[in-house]
């Protein structure tokens, strides 16, 4: 992962900086010059009826795929939580946490505090030891989560990350992305809750492939 | 390094526990091979067979024989011993057993793991660290499989009397990592999972499971597609190294070969699946652009060429060769850097940053054939063509010379030199680094040797032929700057 970055970019006011993206399949484009801006500290939403290509956007955000046009520029370290929960079936929560640890380059002693804070966060302890083909919905996307914030980002994509959480959990992730806003992180999700749009600082709306704000 | 190889490190073995903890997988490794040893002692007799043991080299196998023939495996036998056929079935299936657990294993490390080693990569692994993890697995599994299966073979074939244990297990290992490899091409490429088990089956019972037994081999009547075939050289190793004491340094080559150009390709693939996305560059765009300019330029030149040289052909020649082409030995192994030439625009492609240079260069390479093609009919050259043996680089080599014009054709000057120079002028300081430049100017020599030693050019040929590019790259500089006056052709960034 070598984000490109540029003078403007580095800059404290913006973190994550997305210009023009145009992406098709086939006949069907599917973004169409979507751009934002987040600076440190916001918490940003992304919301769309489905198939409007708002998991797209954020695959193309965190350079999961490629745009067809456009740029994207981001500076500091990137927290990814894919929609699907992606895992090593047989592998445990914790050996993920080695896994992405090394990715991440956290030292043992940061991996074992944050890996443990994280675990009981997200009520992840009984399970850390199971592998994750083992563990129900709720739980692997819980890993799949904790694997995004293993680091502390600067930068976090999540695609619906509380889908599938238990109420408990919800609040947890909620408290969790409320410090993160307060640390300067800046935060972009992919909700359908349209009840907590308030709790957002910005929510983009996705629509014919363009990103407008719906709420400020 | 040090922190990379460490992350290797992390990635092999937890991958390895990975693919471990899979039941169906594990059960599958003492499996497969007990089945296949099973079906060798219940369905085979201990008696005699004929067979052809191709991998020997035995003076009676070479050269072009039709039919093909037939070895019986006592009279090969200088210890007394006999070989029977239950012994040589434990030998090929359980190579077969080997090639078919590590292309299954192979396959299940990467399908299905594909979208989260992407993940792993986004989150900062390398491409390569991951590689290697997938890698450390591989080597690990096809060891452990060759070591099984060598103390299986070695409990019924009892390794007396000249044969190689290290032998066998190195066509045992080879045949795994040559299937493994495959498993992973495979598991990079196949969508669906179903899709992907049924190659491996296919491919697996086909190649080290059926056509490479050396029964089935005796009465081919294609040996030469057998031979072709990846588990060629390690099915030879393995029997080889059980029965006799000879050793075939050859098959050992070919093996790794067939091993790394399969690795090469699956990592390739793999690399492709994994890498971070980020929207095409103008640079990059514009490679594409210029790439497929280039592709036409190609197959027109191509064309031109064969027109040329069947015309050339057929009008009367000339042989130019001196004592000193005399005095220059056959060397096969140049026929690799020269057949580098035909790979080398696009090597060149990759290099490019400034445009106007790809197009300086494709306007001197016309130039050059323009003039050389005009010699060609001018003055046609023909020579004799050199005695050939049975080598991997002199059936290459015989395989060039086949396509070659009769009795010759396109000869003086060398296109072969002098397009390799003009591309070395117009990607000249292009690369961002010094060293590619230097790795470049090394193959465009190695390129211009070869066409003596492979014997396809005469010396006057190549002398000819390096003035030629560098007139013709000047003449395009010169020709280029007319049309568009501008003083330095403005580098992309």
């Amino acid at each position: 992962m070598n984000p490109s970055t540029s003078p403007d970019v580095l800059r404290p006011e913006v973190l994550l900086r997305a210009e023009g993206l145009h992406k098709r399949y086939g006949q069907r484009r599917v973004l169409r010059g979507a751009s934002l801006a987040v600076p440190p500290g916001q918490l940003a939403a992304i919301v769309g009826a489905n198939g409007e290509g708002k998991s797209t956007l954020l695959r193309i955000l965190a350079g999961a795929e490629a745009a067809d046009q456009g740029s994207v520029t981001r500076a500091g370290r990137l927290g990814y939580c894919p929609q699907d929960s992606l895992l090593y079936g047989s592998l445990t929560p914790d050996e993920h946490f080695e896994l992405f640890g090394a990715a991440y380059r956290l030292s043992p002693e940061a991996l074992r505090a944050s890996a443990d804070g994280l675990s009981a966060r997200f009520a992840l302890g009984p399970y850390r030891r199971t592998p994750v083909d083992a563990l129900s919905g709720g739980t692997r996307q819980k890993v799949n989560l904790a694997l995004a914030l293993l680091h502390d980002p600067e930068v976090l994509l999540l695609d619906e990350p509380y889908a599938g959480l238990d109420r408990d959990s919800y609040r947890h992730f909620v408290e969790w992305a409320l410090e993160a806003r307060g640390r300067g992180r800046a935060v972009v999700l992919i909700t359908h809750l349209v009840l907590e749009q308030a709790q957002f600082d910005v929510v983009w709306h996705l629509h014919e492939g363009r990103l407008e704000v719906a709420h400020a | 390094m040090l922190e990379s190889a460490c992350r290797s490190w992390v990635a092999a073995r937890l991958f390895l526990r990975d693919v471990l903890r899979r039941r169906f997988t594990v059960a599958l490794i003492f499996l497969v091979p007990a089945l296949f040893d099973a079906v060798a002692l219940t369905t085979t007799a201990a008696r005699p067979v004929q067979v052809t043991i191709a991998g020997l080299r035995d003076p009676l196998l070479e050269g072009p024989v039709t039919p093909r023939p037939v070895l019986d495996l006592d009279l090969l036998d200088d210890g007394g011993r006999r070989i029977d056929q239950r012994q040589l079935s434990l030998v090929f299936l359980g190579h077969a057993a080997a090639c078919f657990l590590a292309c299954f294993l192979a396959f299940s490390l990467v399908h299905r793991r594909r979208e989260v080693d992407a993940r792993l990569v986004l989150a900062g692994y390398r491409t390569h660290e991951v590689m290697l993890g997938k890698l450390g697995v591989l080597l690990l599994t096809a060891g452990v499989l060759a070591a099984g299966q060598l103390a299986v073979i070695g409990f019924w074939v009892p390794m007396q009397g000249g044969q190689k244990p290290a032998e066998l297990f190195a066509g045992l290992f080879l045949g795994g990592m040559i299937y493994g490899a495959v498993g992973l091409l495979i598991g990079g490429l196949a969508r669906q999972e179903l899709a992907g088990v049924l190659l491996i089956v296919f491919f697996a019972n086909v190649d080290p499971g059926w056509l490479q037994n050396p029964i089935y081999f005796a009465q081919s009547q294609r040996p030469d597609v057998i031979r072709a075939l990846p588990a060629y050289a390690s099915t030879q190793l393995s029997v080889i190294g059980a029965f006799f004491p000879e050793l075939d340094i050859e098959l050992l080559w070919r093996g790794m070969l067939y091993a790394a150009v399969l690795l090469a390709a699956a990592f390739v693939v793999f690399w492709l699946r994994i890498r971070p996305r980020r929207a095409a560059s103008d640079q990059c765009r514009a490679r594409g652009h210029f790439g497929k300019i280039l592709l036409f330029s190609y197959a027109l030149w191509i064309a031109a060429f064969e027109l040329v040289g069947r015309w050339a052909q057929t009008l009367p020649t000339h042989d130019l060769t001196t004592a000193w082409d005399r005095a220059i030995p056959l060397v096969p192994a140049f026929i690799w850097p020269y057949e580098a030439c035909y790979a080398l625009p696009l090597v060149a492609l990759l290099l490019f940053r400034d445009w106007h240079r790809f197009n300086v260069g494709l306007l001197a390479i016309a130039i050059a054939s323009l003039l050389a093609f005009t010699v060609y009919f001018v003055l046609p050259v023909a020579f004799p063509r050199p005695v050939l043996g049975t080598s991997l680089s002199e059936r290459v080599l015989a395989a060039e010379l086949a396509g070659d014009f009769s009795p010759g054709a396109n000869k003086l000057p060398s296109l072969h030199v002098a397009i390799s120079w003009i591309l070395l002028f117009a990607v000249w300081g292009e690369a961002r680094r010094r060293w590619v430049d230097l790795a470049l100017a090394a193959l465009v020599v190695a390129i211009t040797v070869s066409t003596v030693l492979v014997k396809q050019h005469l010396l006057i040929d190549v002398f000819t032929a390096v003035p030629l590019a560098a007139g013709a790259f000047a003449l395009a500089g010169w020709l280029y700057r007319r049309p568009a006056p501008f003083a330095r052709p403005e580098c992309s960034p």
